[in-house]
């Protein structure tokens, strides 16, 4: 699907479901589409976040701070605070790495699936982009509009070899809590802090 | 008589046979329709190559023409700048990677890390650089401690507890190739920086051009998918692409270059006679040369190559010239048939003469240039046959022939020009000593003039090759083992004498089995330097103090290296099932009594100081530089040919003798075209341009063609119109054919220029040598004319 085709086909859904949202989004109705379509709805986002990571190979957790900027349909970068000062951006397939000496490099997401469990997972979330997610995950959703919680499982075996699961939480279109499991144990909790929409 | 063989027709008021124009013509297009469809052309080269004397050189040989190397596609994207290219390039590698053109493409990013459980569990006998010191690993933990803090993730991660030191990534990357390659933006870029360059090889080997056409289109549509502004570009090099742009660039300069060449000869036969008809006459015994030829070579060998065919028609354009000498000497109210017996005895003896130069080449020890000299054998006697008893049946009876045009060019040989001979002679004289003072080569046996395709393509990738500093394609070390142990030993020998090479400048590096494949001698070296794992556990413990690595971190680490102390070292059977394979098995061929190895070079800076150290105190190695070994090959080869020539240069000699019954007369008719040649190498070389086998064998051509002038011009003619009518169709024939070979010397590819160039000089110089002779053999009589 090109992404003209992604936004008509949002514009249809979009008018349809304009009087009825309020309604059923309190209802138990409400569908996985329903918050896809709502998350889409926000095309900026600014935040910044808070990455924990708890390796069983260290006695304690590691902790980064950071900023998240999102554009739809499909650019996310996140920006860590010094020490690391290194910052990495999603366009596309493509993943570039501007480390804090001004290098810069760029990836190919589809050839590495632990970043595309860690970067392109969160990006879909955030676009609202159904699809995109369905490729790589079996999703599950639970709560309600309010307080919902969206379990990510990897149907691919090379993603699924590293990714037990990702879960995601939030309140509305706000995305609260980011926590990759990986197959080991480890855990990777990204904490989305209070958004500034635009 | 032929006349009355026929007599169904004379009693016809028509002086043409339709029946016989129609059953040939008919002939003729049903024949080209079979042959169309049942003739396969051989396109590679190796058939015009020499086959080399030893086993090895065979081997090394057929590598280059069939192996690894002309697997390697390289591709060059330039415009917009470094960060758009790195883009473009990724992009295009994605695309590529998707599809299964390829089996393995690369940017000089780094590739999918797969983790084999077999190679990792041999990383400690498989990699030089594992230590196992205090310092060494308490570095390797503060070093992992700070990836793992690092907010991209290791690919590595989840084999941290048991491989602590990135044994395994150290491997992986050692493996990888062209380490030294510039890159820009994190992609492979050229040198300069202003192209981003890939790397794909492809999954057969020896495709065919169809399947290369279309993985090249497909690699084009793939490019302007992603190139939407359409400001890049693509260059796509290569064997696999080569032989696509030599087909279409072939196939482009053959049709405009007959175009031109027809239009030629019809124009000038126009002129000659303006008589429509002859245009098609003298087609016939041409096309029914040629379509014989392919049928008896084909039969004979099986198959036809693609050069031989290019090649034999243009040799067989001569034939033109029969039904030309037989146009000119119909005289008025005169029979075809009988105008043709009175030129045959001429013609015919400078026919078997031509044939006899064609019939050394079949005695050649070199497939291509039998089938060309059987080619161009059948092509010629059935030119020759068909215009002597088919041509001139096209008439029934005797016609009104159409007056010969260009007046002028006949006057102009007719006239007596007495000053000519001593000029020529003088001239001669000048041009052959300057040619002998100039320090040209006479020869050119690179390899790659024997290349169709244009030198500027074969320049664009030797660059592009160097940029990536990818194999050097005609220089190799070959190693040879009686088993694969001894093999990998001897390969660990030559490493270290490749190293000081490398240290010294001599070369840039070389790609050597036992990098990736230690013999089983160094792995076990390798795992008797193993720590004992209570020496290690208690190293590890020391290195962990003060880091926030749970103490019982690593012990899976220590298990594995008690684990590599006892495994049976990694043998080549065991990598079958490996990722390592597709790295070997390139390099690696059985033969009956052991094994061999290719050792790929790169970027040699001095091959001589290299042959010099590497065929001393090496056993079982053979370092070898194709270019000079080929150049050597071909240098004897071409001497081969130069004697075969010589010999039947004698044979001709003899049947002239025979034919003219005098010994005398027979010297008299070669001399002058020994001077034409002579006149012709003395020129080419002036002009700088090198001789290689396709020249001599153009001078096979001027040689024959030069008889038949010599034999015409000293022709005793009955009276001065069959001496006119002899002068002018050797004036038409002789415009015909440098018209014809000066169109020819304007093609880009190199044989098509090389056979044009020789053979309009040639053709040039024999008539000029062989109407100067006739003049001074003829000048006492045309004194007594006075």
């Amino acid at each position: 699907m090109t992404i003209g085709q992604r936004f008509l086909s949002r514009a249809v859904l979009l008018l349809g479901l304009l009087l009825t949202t309020q309604i059923q989004a309190e209802t138990s109705t409400w569908t996985l589409a329903q918050l896809m379509l709502q998350l889409s709805e926000i095309e900026h986002r600014e935040t910044r976040f808070t990455e924990t990571r708890e390796l069983s190979l260290l006695n304690h957790a590691l902790e980064s701070q950071g900023t998240l900027s999102f554009s739809a349909p499909n650019s996310l970068s996140k920006q860590f605070d010094p020490p690391h000062g290194l910052g990495y951006g999603i366009e596309g397939s493509r993943l570039t790495i501007r480390r804090s000496d001004g290098s810069m490099e760029t990836l190919l997401l589809d050839h590495s699936p632990q970043l595309l469990a860690y970067i392109a997972s969160l990006r879909a979330v955030l676009a609202g982009d159904l699809p995109a997610l369905s490729v790589y995950f079996e999703t599950r959703l639970k709560g309600s509009y309010n307080d919902w919680q969206l379990t990510l499982l990897p149907r691919e075996s090379t993603l699924s070899q590293q990714v037990s699961q990702i879960e995601v939480t939030g309140q509305h279109a706000d995305i609260r809590k980011f926590v990759v499991t990986e197959q080991g144990g480890d855990r990777i909790i990204t904490q989305l802090h209070t958004p500034r929409e635009n | 008589m032929e006349t009355e063989s026929l007599p169904s027709f004379t009693h016809h008021v028509k002086t043409k046979s339709h029946t016989l124009l129609i059953l040939w013509l008919g002939a003729l297009i049903l024949g080209g329709w079979w042959i169309s469809q049942q003739t396969k052309l051989r396109s590679d080269l190796s058939l015009f190559l020499p086959d080399g004397d030893s086993f090895e050189q065979q081997f090394l040989l057929s590598e280059l023409h069939q192996g690894y190397a002309t697997r390697i596609l390289l591709m060059a994207i330039s415009g917009g700048d470094a960060f758009q290219r790195a883009n473009l390039s990724q992009s295009l590698l994605g695309t590529l990677r998707q599809g299964d053109l390829f089996k393995r493409v690369e940017n000089g990013t780094p590739s999918n890390f797969e983790i084999d459980s077999r190679l990792f569990d041999y990383r400690y006998l498989l990699n030089p650089e594992a230590t196992f010191s205090q310092d060494s690993l308490s570095n390797a933990l503060q070093t992992r401690l700070k990836e793992l803090q690092s907010p991209i993730p290791s690919p590595f991660k989840s084999l941290l507890p048991r491989d602590p030191t990135s044994a395994y990534a150290a491997m992986l990357s050692q493996w990888q190739s062209q380490k030294h390659v510039k890159r820009s933006e994190g992609v492979w870029a050229s040198r300069k920086g202003d192209m981003a360059i890939l790397l794909a090889e492809t999954r057969g080997n020896g495709l065919s051009i169809e399947q290369n056409q279309s993985m090249l289109k497909q690699i084009r549509v793939a490019f302007e998918q992603l190139d939407t502004s359409g400001q890049y570009e693509l260059i796509i090099s290569g064997p696999g692409a080569f032989s696509v742009q030599a087909k279409n660039i072939i196939e482009r300069e053959s049709r405009l270059l007959s175009l031109f060449a027809t239009l030629a000869i019809a124009t000038l036969l126009f002129l000659a006679y303006r008589y429509i008809p002859y245009l098609l006459y003298a087609a016939l015994p041409l096309f029914s040369a040629v379509l014989i030829s392919i049928v008896v070579t084909s039969w004979i060998f099986d198959e036809l190559h693609g050069i031989t065919l290019a090649f034999g028609i243009t040799l067989l354009g001569v034939t033109l010239d029969y039904p030309v000498h037989l146009f000119s000497h119909i005289q008025d109210r005169e029979h075809p048939v009988d105008a043709m017996m009175r030129i045959w005895r001429t013609l015919g003896l400078g026919v078997i003469t031509t044939c006899l130069g064609y019939l050394v080449l079949i005695t050649t020890a070199f497939e291509g240039l039998k089938q060309l000299g059987i080619f161009t054998l059948i092509g010629l006697m059935t030119a020759a046959l068909s215009s002597r008893y088919l041509l001139p049946h096209l008439y029934t009876k005797s016609f009104i022939p159409p007056q010969h045009r260009g007046a002028a060019l006949v006057s102009l040989l007719a006239n007596r020009h007495h000053r000519l001979p001593i000029t020529l002679i003088l001239a001669s004289i000048v041009i052959i000593l300057w040619s002998m003072l100039s320090s040209r080569d006479l020869w050119n046996d690179d390899i790659a003039v024997l290349s169709p395709l244009p030198a500027s393509l074969i320049t664009q990738d030797r660059d592009l090759r160097k940029q990536l500093e990818a194999n050097e394609t005609n220089q190799m070390i070959l190693i040879k083992g009686s088993d694969m142990e001894q093999l990998l030993q001897r390969c660990e020998s030559l490493k270290q004498v490749i190293q000081t090479a490398m240290e010294d400048q001599l070369l840039g590096g070389a790609t050597l089995l036992c990098d990736y494949l230690p013999s089983q001698q160094l792995q076990r070296q390798r795992q008797s330097r193993l720590p004992e794992p209570d020496l290690l556990t208690q190293r590890v413990q020391q290195s962990l103090e003060g880091l926030p690595f749970r103490p019982d971190a690593f012990a899976p680490f220590v298990k594995d290296i008690k684990a590599s102390r006892s495994l049976s070292p990694l043998t080549y059977e065991m990598t079958k099932d490996t990722l390592l394979l597709d790295r070997l098995a390139p390099f690696i061929r059985q033969t009956t009594d052991g094994w061999l190895a290719l050792a790929p070079l790169q970027h040699v800076i001095d091959s001589d100081a290299l042959s010099y150290r590497l065929n001393k105190g090496l056993p079982g190695v053979q370092y070898f530089n194709l270019r000079k070994e080929t150049s050597r090959l071909i240098g004897d080869f071409r001497n081969e040919v130069i004697q075969h020539v010589l010999l039947g240069v004698c044979l001709m000699l003899v049947i002239l003798w025979v034919g003219l019954r005098s010994l005398r007369q027979a010297i008299a008719t070669l001399s002058p075209i020994a001077l034409a040649i002579l006149l012709t190498i003395s020129l080419l070389r002036l002009t700088g341009e090198a001789m290689n086998l396709f020249h001599l064998i153009s001078l096979m051509l001027v040689l024959g063609i030069g008889i038949d002038y010599s034999l015409f011009f000293s022709r005793k003619p009955h009276d001065q119109i069959e001496r006119n009518s002899t002068l002018h169709a050797l004036g038409v024939c002789a415009l015909s054919t440098i018209s014809v070979f000066t169109i020819l010397a304007t093609s880009s590819i190199p044989v098509l220029h090389a056979i044009g160039v020789t053979v309009a000089t040639g053709v040039s110089m024999s008539f000029l040598t062989t109407y100067t002779f006739s003049i001074s053999a003829s000048a006492p009589k045309a004194a007594i004319h006075r």
